[in-house]
């Protein structure tokens, strides 16, 4: 993709935009709604998946949609947020061109079901499932709506279907499963399941049976390896975030942890730990990223794997064993409970987008009373630094907070001129531990035993009851004061990092996002000044020289040089850019891509748009075949 | 700013009173805030301007001149303060020095209000006017300072996974001050 470049990105404008019409019916969904899908491109084709899961099939040089399938997720369903990051493309290699379902199209649903559709026609795979279907929860046992649900793409490796699945934060100890599964993706027959608790079993578990509560799951994207037929899963935490206490061994030696599977078989080959014994709520949230790392001994086949707390680290596919240093440092033990904090956590020596730690000067407002205010609090709150381990007697101050660092839209990178370009938060979490008497008075109880709505409109933290434990969790996501609704430490909350990939060092670093649309009391202060705004969504970086990349909460999609840093171009996008972009030509055209669906975490218009820029005429001629 | 709003006589001096009224508020806020602050080890800065606040803003009600210099002296006390603080981060620099700065205007407009002498009233206009003319000097001045690092450039701060030396921190501290890559105003115009 080499056609948009820093000489011409200026003159780029909107090819075509079309509304997927999946829009949030009632005020409570619109509180749950993050279109955080990145479409597909196949053949002339663009796939893609809505907040509610109808696959969309659309020319991918004009936006003609070309079918649409609704599988009927209803809005209970949805857990922390309605996203379908994406879908999967499979080509049965067997199949005969025609042959119906020869290639098609695999999402994961909200309501945790598999669905397979033919990616010339859109109907259901009448071979795969039962008429196209996969009911993922069989021998997950006690489940309610919303507590386990797929939103992210499965990946496919060695014809193996792997999903892991988003089992809803902070509600109670005894959770659904954070089983992995592998299914067939012909015929959608289960292949294996891995337990992390059952090492002994690769398949359903016997009937009476349930897969074992409460694991770590995986919510995000897991990575293929064609090659090694291995799946690269980053996983999160086992239930609950803030308590550790009645976590299996198991669990504690896969939480917070990239494991690579056997693709065909199920079975554990390696694992990596960033975050011992977790209560932070730092899982990994970004997908891994493979590449051909260079060292001594020649190129190793290596992933990137970006986390939360800002750390990147460089690991060999084959075994595991960080190509880069990890160093075991000393950090804060205490809390609620000191026996269970590890002494050490691992810190890459290779790269961190995490900052210096705060100081009471970090403190912010519009004026000195709520800067003053800001200040009271940063006093009064637990802050040991860096992994300050979780209080009940006061805040406590947990920075990076839950959001990143890195979170899911992961980093992108450039194979030939050997970069990486990530996007990061730069915010606390201010946090307290409640003990349950207290959590119980104030009504917090689990998705599904709640009275009125299940459907709760706040971040999440705020106000997670965590039953089973002794300890519910409250949550101020990005430290916010009352009223004025603006961060207690002072900007940027986000930035966009170029890193050279063999050295880890910085080539370059910018507040990414402007003050446009944010501002005290909710008022947008319609200053264009970058400021570094709060994001979700990853960057793509092409052959041209670009970076583009919206994710921030001003609403603007951006083309930056990859040299220097500098926006080139923007546009305002219809809702808020909560998405990773894409790019591709057709005819020789390239086209940028992206989802501007909006995210009520990032409280972004909500919208059902998909956007296109190209550069203005029809290819140039010369082009035409140029483009990789 | 000497173009006080003419409601009031110089015999009463409402306008002046009433930003008195005003100053005394808003440092009984700061000195009950900042005596808080300051028992939990926290910056003595709030509660030291709080009282020169009330201070000022008292006399001001009591319609004498010198609470109008006072305050003058609190916003002398309070941009060194800023600077040391946040250097030429221009985020930063907004909650410490915009709303002390509007407020220096306002008490800089009820001079006239508040004495017929001439000299007085022409040193609240030169303080007007000179201190509008340093706040533009420090708007650009923290422009220069944002102004996104030259490409290749590495930036040591961010690589740095150090926990913090004592030298190194000053080190970051100093480049901080004048190097904050904070607001690259240039970098998100288009073209």
């Amino acid at each position: 993709m080499a056609q948009i470049t820093p000489a011409n990105a200026g003159r780029l404008e909107r090819a075509w935009l079309v509304h997927t019409g999946d829009l949030p019916a009632t005020a409570e969904a619109r509180a749950r709604y993050g279109a955080e899908t990145t479409p597909l491109k196949v053949g002339a084709s663009l796939y893609l998946c809505t907040p509610k899961n109808v696959l969309m099939a659309l020319d991918a040089a004009t936006g003609k949609t070309r079918w649409r399938f609704d599988p009927k997720v209803a809005d209970i369903h949805i857990p922390y947020t309605a996203a379908c990051r994406g879908v999967a493309y499979y080509a049965v290699p067997t199949a005969h061109y025609g042959d119906v379902c020869a290639t098609r199209i695999i999402e994961g649903t909200l309501d945790a079901r598999l669905i397979a559709v033919d990616a010339a026609t859109g109907r259901p795979c009448p071979d795969f499932g039962f008429g196209g279907q996969v009911d993922t929860t069989q021998g997950i046992g006690q489940n309610v709506p919303g507590m386990f649900s797929i939103t992210s793409a499965p990946t496919i490796v060695r014809g193996v279907v792997v999903t892991g699945h988003q089992v809803l934060d902070g509600q109670k100890r005894d959770a659904p499963s954070g089983v992995i599964q592998g299914y067939d993706a012909v015929s959608g027959k289960l292949v294996w399941a891995w337990d992390m608790a059952r090492p002994d079993r690769t398949g359903a578990p016997p009937p009476g049976e349930t897969y074992t509560r409460g694991t770590p799951n995986m919510w995000t994207t897991a990575t293929a390896d064609e090659a090694l037929g291995l799946v690269y899963l980053p996983l999160g935490n086992a239930a609950v975030d803030y308590w550790s206490g009645l976590r299996t061994s198991r669990e504690k030696a896969n939480s917070t942890s990239l494991v690579a599977l056997d693709a065909m078989t199920g079975r554990k080959v390696w694992s990596f730990q960033a975050v011992h014994n977790d209560v932070w709520d730092y899982d990994l949230g970004s997908q891994a990223t493979l590449v051909d790392f260079p060292t001594r001994q020649g190129p190793v086949p290596a992933l990137i794997l970006p986390s939360k707390q800002g750390d990147i680290y460089i690991l060999n596919r084959r075994t595991g064993a960080p190509l880069t240093g990890v160093e075991e440092r000393r950090v804060p033990t205490g809390g609620v409970e000191p026996q269970e904090r590890s002494a050490t956590q691992p810190f890459s020596l290779y790269h961190t987008l995490r900052k210096p730690d705060l100081t009471e000067r970090s403190m912010w407002g519009m004026s000195p009373i709520d800067q003053m205010i800001c200040r009271i609090q940063y006093r009064l709150a637990t802050y040991k630094g860096f992994y300050t381990p979780p209080e009940t007697k006061s805040r406590y101050v947990e920075y990076p907070g839950y959001n990143g660092g890195s979170d899911w839209g992961g980093v992108a990178v450039d194979p030939v001129r050997g970069l990486i370009v990530a996007n990061y938060n730069d915010m606390p979490n201010y946090n307290r531990l409640i003990p349950r008497r207290q959590a119980d008075r104030e009504g917090w109880a689990p998705r599904g035993q709640e009275r009125g709505g299940s459907l709760k409109k706040s971040a999440e933290g705020a106000g997670d009851p965590q039953a089973g434990t002794p300890y519910a969790i409250d949550v101020n996501a990005g430290w916010r004061l009352p009223v004025t609704g603006l961060l207690c430490k002072q900007p940027p909350y986000g930035g966009l990092r170029a890193i050279d990939l063999l050295s880890g060092k910085t080539l370059w670093d910018r507040p990414l996002g402007t003050a446009r649309t944010n501002g005290p009391f909710g008022i947008p202060s319609r200053l264009p000044m970058t400021i570094g705004t709060p994001n979700n969504g990853g960057a793509v970086v092409t052959a041209g020289g670009m970076v583009f990349i919206a994710a921030t909460t001003d609403n603007l999609i951006r083309a930056i040089d990859l040299k220097s840093g500098r926006t080139l171009w923007q546009d305002v996008l219809p809702a808020g850019g909560q998405a990773t972009p894409m790019t591709y030509a057709v005819d020789g055209k390239q086209y940028v891509v992206i989802m501007a669906g909006g995210h009520h975490f990032m409280e972004t218009p909500i919208g059902d748009a998909l956007v296109a820029y190209a550069l203005p005429g029809p290819a140039p001629s010369s082009a035409k075949g140029a483009n990789r | 700013m000497t173009d006080a709003p003419k409601i009031s006589s110089q015999g009463h001096a409402w306008f002046a009173r009433t930003v008195g009224v005003l100053l005394v508020l808003i440092g009984a806020i700061l000195a009950a805030g900042g005596l808080w602050l300051a028992l939990v080890r926290g910056s003595p800065y709030y509660l030291l301007a709080g009282l020169g606040l009330i201070a000022s803003g008292a006399l001001m009600v009591r319609r004498r001149v010198l609470g109008a210099w006072v305050y003058v002296g609190v916003f002398a006390a309070t941009l060194p303060w800023a600077l040391w603080e946040s250097g030429l981060n221009g985020w930063a620099l907004i909650p410490r020095l915009f709303g002390p700065f509007i407020l220096l205007l306002l008490v800089a407009a009820c001079v006239p209000d508040l004495t017929r002498d001439r000299a007085p009233r022409r040193a609240s206009l030169g303080l007007a006017l000179g201190a509008s003319a340093l706040m533009g000097v420090l708007v650009i001045a923290v422009l220069l300072a944002g102004r996104p690092p030259r490409p290749g450039r590495a930036d040591a701060r961010s690589s740095a996974l150090d926990g913090g030396g004592g030298r190194r921190r000053l080190a970051r501290l100093w480049r901080d001050l004048w190097r904050p890559a904070l607001l690259d105003l240039g970098a998100d115009h288009p073209g």
